[in-house]
């Protein structure tokens, strides 16, 4: 019984490693995604933003006149271009210009009258560039305001900072390695969810679907061993597959982790990496009824599918199955609960995501292994019913 | 050897309802004898051998391989069972030498014994320079080549060879025909199903014509020419048809 499942299964596996589509859903994807998403991916944006906020911005100034000195300031903080134009509005909007300030023509009369006056910035949120432009005219504004105040108090003899009794000042307490904990926490559990589902899939289509579309399931099904042991084998390769996918994964992001530590400890100046031995314990126990409950739930479905196309159409619904719970830890606020822990996907997310930020309740995490570890059985169980059927396995 | 006794199998299908695949056929082949199931495409010779080779069920009646109930004992049937179609059915990503070894190993043999019946009979079948080939880049008629050693490594005593000539080429379906020829010569039984006339005459013992899951007519290829009047067993069969259709 032993031999033929082990037979099957070392097939399988020396099959499946010369398939370029799983070697790179299985390794070359897991191995790249974490560092990517983690160092790549701000730094890219780090580096688009500093570009874009660096570049020169064009704004234009209505009634420009009324300000005396503030066209030279503006000119003078070095980023800005003063441009002329009629309708500001569809001028930023058309890209023309990036933002517009709107002075009242008889600015002058109303501060001489102390009417507070209403100063809009013009900007499109939308665009980056605009939106650095609207910063940097507020920042000059703001400066010009600043300086009307002081000459004021200057005619009446009085000290500037009787305007500024005090400034408020706010300071973040949690640690760099918190706030990394916390980043981390909102998206690895479902990157470390989907890497598990897509590292069975492409095994599990092959495998099934794959198998009849090729004419090698009747071969394989005459040969005299019991169909169970068959799809033991079967099971088991995929399953491989996923632990493979996601131990991977987290070996490469145990790997960023350690290099960003090593490298100054911070990805930025507020943000370190830090996950402890005991999160990786918990994301590896959970992993394996998960990847079995995976591997089981795909096999069924590519199995019903006559070819491999067919299956890929079957099982990307399931893919929107997996996702949108485990987006769930993503969503700020939900707690773990005893209702939360049997909710397959949703559990497993929630639970990975207390794990990252050193959480840990174990009574949840018994439950949450539990109730994963009978719906997998559940499903393993269908998968191998579903091995026995006839119109299943010669659907064609 | 090979007996079907009143074997019926029938579908459900979606849009015709429940449809007879194979009604009440029963037939022997005896030990050395080769014998062939002739029939239109849909006939129900696929099913009948499905039935043989333990892949289906039947819903009611029996078969047997070397005395053994295929419903009964399915695993203990399929080990004296040689099973090869036209569709190769190999692993592309496996190597000729793995895929004919992995068979011998499914049908119990050691890993030693495996690799030495996979070599000789690839030394018979002309195959050795391929043995380190993926069987994806294998041509069509070592491909079959390879199907034929992987279907007779366990070297069973019992050949179930559905339509093993159908989709391959000229020298493709020669290898099928001469290894049909000299397994004959071992005291095999074999039931092989095909749609081509002339072969069917000129290897088969005795044929059986299976028309809408029935066993229309059985006999020697003289017989049923004979009994139809026809000149060639093309004319035979389209006799033997018709006149089924005729009553319809």
């Amino acid at each position: 019984m032993l031999r033929n499942i082990k037979l099957v299964y070392r097939k399988e596996i020396l099959d499946i490693i010369r398939d370029r589509r799983t070697v790179i859903s299985m390794i070359v994807i897991p191995i790249l995604i974490f560092p990517l998403i983690t160092v790549g991916l701000p730094t890219l944006m780090m580096s688009m933003m500093t570009k874009t906020k660096g570049e020169l911005q064009k704004v234009a100034i209505v009634n420009g006149a009324a300000a005396p000195g503030l066209e030279e300031a503006i000119e003078s903080s070095g980023k800005l271009q003063i441009v002329n134009t009629d309708s500001v509005e569809s001028a930023i909007l058309d890209e023309e210009i990036d933002a517009a300030i709107v002075f009242p023509s008889d600015l002058q009369a109303r501060l001489d009258v102390f009417d507070t006056i209403s100063v809009p910035i013009l900007f499109d949120e939308t665009e980056n560039k605009s939106e650095f432009a609207m910063q940097k005219l507020r920042n000059v504004v703001t400066d010009y305001r600043k300086g009307i105040i002081e000459s004021r108090l200057a005619v009446r003899g009085l000290q500037t900072n009787l305007a500024e009794p005090f400034q408020v000042e706010i300071r973040n307490v949690a640690s760099k390695e918190k706030m990394g904990s916390f980043m981390v926490s909102m998206f690895l559990p479902y990157i470390i969810l989907i890497l598990s589902l897509t590292g069975a899939m492409y095994t599990a289509m092959d495998l099934t679907a794959g198998e009849k579309e090729r004419g090698t399931m009747e071969t394989i099904l005459v040969s005299p061993i019991p169909r169970w042991q068959l799809a033991t084998g079967k099971f088991l390769t995929i399953f491989t597959t996923s632990v493979i996918a996601t131990m991977l994964a987290i070996v490469s992001m145990t790997a960023t982790v350690a290099y960003s530590v090593s490298s100054g400890g911070a990805l930025s100046d507020d943000i370190a990496l830090k996950i402890t031995p005991a999160a990786v314990a918990v994301i590896v126990l959970m992993m394996i009824p998960t990847a079995s409950l995976f591997s089981a739930i795909l096999m069924s479905i590519s199995l019903a599918a006559k070819t491999y196309k067919e299956a890929q159409s079957y099982t990307s619904p399931f893919m929107m199955v997996v996702i949108l719970p485990s987006m769930v830890s993503i969503i700020p606020g939900i707690e773990l609960n005893l209702i939360l822990s049997v909710i397959p996907f949703v559990n497993i997310s929630l639970c990975l995501k207390e794990a990252i930020l050193g959480n840990f309740s174990p009574l949840h995490i018994a439950i949450i292994f539990a109730s994963t570890a009978v719906y997998a059985a559940i499903a393993i169980f269908v998968a191998h019913r579903l091995f026995e059927r006839e119109s299943v396995l010669f659907s064609n | 050897m090979i007996e079907t006794r009143n074997i019926t199998k029938v579908f459900g299908d979606k849009k015709r309802g429940q449809v007879i695949a194979v009604n009440n056929v029963s037939f022997k082949v005896m030990a050395g004898e080769i014998f062939g199931l002739l029939g239109l495409n849909g006939a129900g010779k696929t099913t009948t051998l499905r039935i043989l080779a333990a892949l289906m069920k039947p819903n009611s009646g029996q078969a047997f391989l070397c005395g053994i109930d295929v419903v009964g004992e399915p695993e203990k049937a399929k080990a004296r069972l040689g099973f090869l179609t036209g569709s190769t059915g190999l692993y592309g990503r496996l190597k000729a030498r793995e895929m004919i070894e992995y068979f011998g190993k499914l049908h119990g043999l050691d890993s030693k014994e495996a690799s030495v019946r996979a070599g000789r009979l690839m030394e018979i079948l002309d195959l050795s320079e391929f043995a380190e080939t993926r069987c994806d880049k294998l041509s069509t008629g070592n491909k079959q080549k390879v199907s034929v050693a992987r279907t007779m490594i366990p070297d069973p005593e019992v050949l179930i060879l559905d339509e093993p000539t159908i989709g391959l080429d000229v020298i493709a379906s020669r290898t099928v025909v001469q290894f049909i020829n000299s397994e004959k010569g071992r005291g095999k039984a074999i039931i092989f199903s095909t749609h081509v006339m002339h072969e069917a005459e000129k290897l088969c013992d005795r044929i059986g014509v299976i028309h809408r899951g029935n066993l229309i007519a059985i006999g020697t290829p003289a017989e049923l020419k004979e009994r139809t009047a026809a000149a060639d067993m093309d004319d035979a069969f389209v006799e033997l048809v018709g006149h089924d259709v005729a009553q319809h």
